[in-house]
């Protein structure tokens, strides 16, 4: 230790102390907006006014300091770098492996799979009409060959649930394995590209036997900067984002959703957006219906999550109407929707890996 | 408050430091005490109370019993230490009492108790440390209410330690130190090598540990020795970082206390083992209970027997529970052991020092098995009853891998000589803090439980 007052040891004594006051001062003080794009959450409130009958004072700052803190998103950048680093990038809420950042795996439940097939098959016999199911293979598991073998291991569980899905031959498997992943799923996201749900709809279409357009026959449109959910979840900072590419039939459609009507089905004021994929059908509702009297198919019903919202504009090219149900959104159950719509065609089922044996609302609301 | 909370770092810590070092020497023990108390009550005012009759108890107490320059009677000192006593007995033991006592006897109702004060415990033996010394004559009575009370209440140590025995605070407190800038700077050092040892290693080691023990049966047997290494590297950087950011912060405001750990994992026996963990804590039994029990000068055998006691209140200190009792005997038959077959023997000395300091290890290891209170279920699993790892407990092991040879390389490796890194560490360690307290929060340290 050196001795006497040197002027490096004051001001690194006094200018670290004011800097952490500062910081403080500033977290404290500084009007800031409420909601975290890069979080994706609302952050803390201002503590209430103390109360010694119920004394939560001290954990109220704390959580206000924490998420005001200045450059917030920097220091969980640089805390999930540190993670990554370290060896700890599975402790992150989504996982950097093999090029993209990537949602965790779905914990092996083939016996869940089965039942909501079987709930699905109910429901199209009420419908009365032809159905398939799109459950696309999720990014991490199209990766897992590039990846270590732990971690191969964990996507690995995610085969029990397509296995189940193989054996249904209403199932169609659009994105089989062995697809390039880098060409069907965003790098940051963990929804598919329009490339992956172009896939889908001429999956469909050719069971229908309807036309199929190619890409360049619609309306093209792409917006670049896109960072989507699971790099919010991982806190992961990214340098150059993806570009969102969208496509919808050049004219003649209208959407209603929950009651809103609109003449397009992309939003590009949605790009600028924390939620930059709500560019599709400006995000999610209960109830979508998409209108385009020119189209040469019927009326299709969709029950879906957001996997679907970039493949509706697609299949709005050929389906004279569709109504889409997304169950987190939708207060009824499955039946009432089917009663809602009336007579359809053909009933398509699309979900996520996750959402189609996880999502509770789907398994439900399905069940009723 | 907590040192490693925002609250702490951005808004208290810096008021603290700055208008202690620009203060009027004669306002800096008032000032001191009421940064003490705001400290104590954040977390939960009524316990000021608590602490409040502490205070007034022993500086009262003390001045009563020597009134007139009198010897305190050994009636006295007992009426005093049975009334230091009460609520440590009522906030941390009487539901754990109540609880044996029910199982003993099938009478009784349900009481958990009435919630654990923080630091009760380290404030408690503080003040019991100073009325003693005052009956041995080994320290004055203090007359000013507010410098007593700055010694039971200063707010580094307050919570978690180190225990300070009034003697060697007395002088510094009566001197009213002034910090000079190297110490304070020294002290802000220190302050950020506790801070990253607790939320960079001792966090990050805990979230893998509590991974682990809440489904054993997936852990296997690899996670459940992984968790338990982990658990041990825990305990140990979260504790001896909250001691290093209590010396260093004692320090930014011109106090000297006593060290607290000393690399004890690199112990090559477990008597070494104790000098080096918790060293104030073994100080204070060693001299309150091992040697006015006896020590070692009445033969072996009542030897042994001061040990057991001291062992047993040692493990029921730590914690109300059966598992902390076991845990204190478990090194009591240890200690006895190892003192009767092994230190000093020629055998003994003559293997290699890393080995010796691999047993040690493994003893202690073993015994945070028992500390941690998980009973049969990891005893199971250390043992292969649940069979190999989930691939998800495997993960989490390969995950934590490096963090955990980060540990293992800071817990068992000697120091280095020269630390040409340190002037630049600091900075970057509160970075990574920041940024981990930013991203995941801070976790109480585990000492606060005691």
């Amino acid at each position: 230790m050196k001795t006497g007052k040197s002027i490096p040891d004051r001001i690194a004594v006094i200018g670290g102390l004011c800097l952490l006051l500062g910081m403080g001062m500033f977290a404290l003080l500084w009007p800031q907006k409420d909601f975290s794009d890069a979080e994706r959450r609302y952050l803390a409130s201002a503590p209430q006014a103390p109360s010694l009958t119920e004394w939560k004072t001290d954990q109220e700052t704390e959580s206000y300091l924490a998420d005001r803190i200045p450059l917030r998103n920097i220091w969980v950048g640089i805390d999930s770098c540190a993670q990554v680093v370290t060896g700890r990038r599975t402790t992150l809420g989504s996982w950097p492996a093999a090029g993209a950042i990537l949602e965790l795996p779905v914990k092996s439940s083939g016996e869940k799979a089965a039942r909501r097939l079987r709930q699905f098959a109910a429901l199209a016999e009420k419908a009365g009409a032809e159905w398939q199911v799109i459950v696309p293979r999720s990014h991490g598991y199209l990766l897992r060959e590039k990846m270590n073998g732990l971690l191969r291991t964990q996507y690995e569980q995610e085969t029990e649930i397509y296995k189940v899905l193989e054996e249904d031959p209403h199932f169609a498997d659009v994105l089989p394995d062995g697809t390039a992943a880098e060409e069907v799923y965003y790098r940051t996201d963990h929804h598919w590209t329009l490339q992956g749900a172009w896939l889908a709809y001429a999956a469909v279409c050719r069971a229908d036997g309807l036309p199929v357009f190619e890409l360049d026959e619609f309306e093209r449109t792409s917006y670049p900067g896109f960072c989507g959910t699971t790099r919010s979840r991982s806190g992961l900072p990214v340098f150059s984002g993806d570009t969102i590419e969208c496509a919808e039939p050049k004219a003649g459609v209208t959407m209603n959703a929950d009651g809103a009507v609109y003449d397009r089905l992309i939003f590009p004021e949605r790009a600028e957006t924390y939620d930059g994929y709500a560019v599709y059908l400006d995000g999610n509702h209960g109830m979508t219906e998409i209108l385009n009297p020119d189209a040469p198919g019927g009326t299709l019903l969709v029950y879906k999550d957001s996997f679907a919202n970039c493949l509706l504009p697609l299949l709005a090219a050929d389906y004279r109407r569709i109504a889409a149900v997304d169950a987190r959104y939708y207060a009824g159950t499955f039946s009432q929707a089917l009663e809602a719509v009336g007579t359809v065609d053909r009933v398509l089922f699309v979900y996520s890996a996750d959402s189609l044996v996880n999502d509770t609302s789907v398994a439900g609301k399905a069940a009723r | 408050m907590i040192f490693s909370s925002f609250t702490f770092l951005l808004l208290f810590m810096p008021c603290v430091l700055l208008l202690y070092r620009v203060m009027p020497r004669r306002a800096r023990m008032p000032f001191l005490l009421a940064a003490s108390l705001l400290f104590y009550g954040w977390g939960n005012p009524a316990w000021l109370l608590l602490i409040l009759f502490s205070m007034l108890l022993n500086w009262g107490g003390v001045l009563v019993m020597t009134r007139g320059g009198r010897k305190p009677s050994r009636a006295a000192l007992a009426g005093m230490i049975v009334l230091n006593l009460l609520p440590l007995l009522w906030f941390k033991y009487a539901g754990f009492l109540a609880d044996t006592w029910r199982q003993l006897t099938g009478t009784g109702f349900e009481f958990s108790g009435p919630g654990l004060p923080a630091g009760i415990s380290f404030f408690t033996f503080q003040a019991m440390s100073y009325v003693m010394d005052v009956y041995r004559g080994e320290a004055k009575p203090q007359k000013s209410f507010i410098t007593f009370s700055v010694y039971l209440s200063l707010f580094p140590q307050l919570v978690a330690g180190p225990i300070v025995r009034y003697t060697d605070l007395e002088a510094q407190l009566i001197a009213h130190p002034k910090p000079e800038y190297p110490e304070m700077r020294e002290g802000l050092r220190r302050f950020c090598t506790g801070l990253a040892k607790k939320v960079l290693l001792a966090d990050a080691m805990g979230r893998l540990w509590g991974s682990m023990n809440g489904n054993f049966a997936e852990a296997g047997t690899l996670g459940a020795w992984t968790g338990l290494l982990a658990f041990s590297f825990q305990i140990f950087f979260d504790f001896s970082g909250y001691s290093d950011m209590a010396i260093g912060l004692c320090r930014g405001m011109g106090f000297r206390i006593p060290e607290n750990f000393d690399r004890p994992y690199r112990a090559r026996s477990l008597t070494e083992f104790w000098r080096r963990w918790h060293m104030t804590l073994t100080d204070w039994f060693k001299a309150y209970v091992y040697i006015p029990l006896g020590g070692s000068r009445k033969g072996r055998v009542r030897r042994d027997l001061n040990v057991l006691v001291v062992w047993a209140l040692t493990g029921l200190w730590h914690g109300a529970g059966w598992n902390f009792v076991l845990w204190g005997l478990y090194f009591a038959v240890l200690l006895i052991l190892e003192k009767r077959f092994l230190l000093g023997k020629p055998r003994w000395e003559r293997i290699p020092g890393w080995i010796r300091q691999a047993f040690t290890f493994f003893a202690v290891l073993l015994g945070w098995g028992l500390f941690s209170g998980f009973g049969t279920e990891l005893w199971k699993a250390l043992l292969g009853g649940y069979g190999a790892a989930s691939p998800a407990a495997l993960l989490k092991c390969a995950a934590y891998a490096p963090m955990l040879l980060v540990c293992a390389g800071i817990s068992f490796l000697p120091a280095p000589k020269k630390e040409p890194w340190a002037r630049f560490a600091a900075p970057v360690l509160m970075v990574l803090c920041f940024a981990a307290l930013a991203a995941q929060g801070y976790a109480p340290f585990v000492y606060f439980q005691f």
